[in-house]
């Protein structure tokens, strides 16, 4: 049995949530789970880069277990991952130290998050920062 | 929940009644005070005793702490493999004579096991054991943690963990009690303990305990029980700022959301 056929409450909050604040951002599947897909848009002042399409997946153990952030289009290179660029070998975006991830949580919580994952991406790609911080947002 | 489950439920009689309903995932605030019953040395005893001695020292713990837990209308959440865990409250806010019975339970388990229980493993030729308890009161979120196949019903809070690290921290024959249990046993019970330190992330945590004075407190109990329920009953737990579950699935304080969690945009990216 799948999470949301246990807690529909929960998908009809988020649901709810997601169309209030991110009314852009469309319910898909992903394989056999349950999946957002929209754009993130907050690009550095004075780069030139579109906005990242992503795909928020909600697998069997959410909302325990933190959703996956894959990211669609524009393509990020394979061999961007690691520690630096805050990214899963599996080219999933790292958003949050898995502990730190609460039950509490929301889509639209990650949603803000991956804005923030990619401004912080576009400033430390285009050499703006030296490094993409641990938390919060790059300081041109 | 499935008919199979239920009976299951009814067989093994561990978990809590007043959450069996719970689905996996879902969350209730809840309030509890939580029991650890530790056996001490029990590793070394592994080691050293055969197997079946084990089975019977263990069995001989296991039945006086359910006998015990349950005359005292506690739930049996688990067995721990050298001890127990317990829950005293159910669904409605926990009261003064929840925290009364766990008190009691831990009073009456301690001299039963020290006295009759170790007796009886004595006379069968079986090493005799020496137990330590922990035990706290708060807020708790009740949840089914697992997956839908395996799971199990918990109350997941700091209230859960330092009471099983009380127990664990006891020397033979000691009850460690949380700050918020202490706060409402009377001083003559009751005397300060170490607290349990930690640093994360360059941040000092200070948790304080306090040791329960069960002797003195069965004395008075089998002196003037009805002056001791009494004395107790009237002193109220201290006030735990209640779990609020709002419409739209936040938890928080009703005081507001400060010791809530940290919001996703403010908490760290992987840090390697």
């Amino acid at each position: 049995m799948k999470w949301h056929e246990l807690d529909k409450t929960r998908l009809v909050l988020e649901f709810e949530r997601i169309k209030k604040f991110y009314p852009s951002f469309q319910i898909c599947k992903d394989e056999d789970n349950i999946a957002w897909e929209g754009a993130v848009s907050l690009i550095p002042e004075g780069i030139n880069e579109p906005p990242l399409r992503i795909r928020i997946i909600l697998g069997e153990g959410f909302p325990v277990v933190a959703p996956k952030i894959k990211p669609i289009s524009p393509e990020i290179p394979e061999e961007v991952w690691g520690h630096q660029w805050h990214r899963w070998e599996d080219g999933y975006l790292c958003y949050v130290k898995p502990h730190l991830w609460k039950v509490v949580y929301h889509i639209t919580d990650i949603i803000e998050k991956a804005e923030m994952w990619y401004f912080n991406y576009l400033a430390y790609k285009h050499k703006l920062v030296d490094k993409m911080p641990d938390s919060g947002f790059a300081i041109l | 929940m499935e008919f199979a489950d239920i009976r299951k439920a009814m067989v093994d009689g561990l978990g809590h009644p007043d959450y069996e309903d719970l689905e996996p995932f879902e969350t209730v605030p809840g309030t509890v005070v939580v029991f650890f019953m530790d056996i001490r040395g029990f590793t070394k005893l592994s080691i050293a005793l055969d197997n079946q001695e084990l089975i019977r020292i263990l069995q001989a713990i296991t039945v006086a702490s359910i006998l015990s837990i349950k005359s005292f209308n506690g739930h049996i959440a688990e067995f721990t493999g050298d001890g127990i865990m317990a829950y005293f409250g159910g669904r409605r806010p926990t009261s003064e004579q929840d925290a009364v019975s766990a008190l009691m339970a831990a009073g009456y388990m301690m001299r039963e096991i020290k006295g009759p229980v170790n007796s009886m493993l004595s006379k069968n030729g079986d090493e005799t054991v020496r137990v330590g308890m922990g035990l706290e009161f708060g807020n708790v979120l009740w949840t089914r943690i697992g997956l839908p196949e395996t799971n199990q019903v918990k109350p997941i809070s700091e209230v859960t963990f330092v009471a099983g690290k009380n127990s664990s921290h006891t020397k033979s024959w000691e009850v460690l009690l949380g700050k918020n249990i202490a706060e409402w046993v009377p001083e003559q019970f009751k005397e300060k303990a170490e607290a349990y330190k930690f640093q994360k992330e360059n941040k000092d945590y200070t948790y304080d305990r306090y040791m329960f004075n069960w002797e003195s407190f069965n004395t008075q109990l089998d002196t003037n029980q009805v002056w001791l329920e009494w004395l107790l009953k009237n002193k109220k737990l201290p006030a735990i700022t209640p779990l609020i579950m709002s419409s739209n699935g936040s938890i928080s304080t009703s005081a507001g959301n400060s010791s809530g969690p940290r919001p996703l945009k403010d908490q760290p990216f992987f840090r390697g």
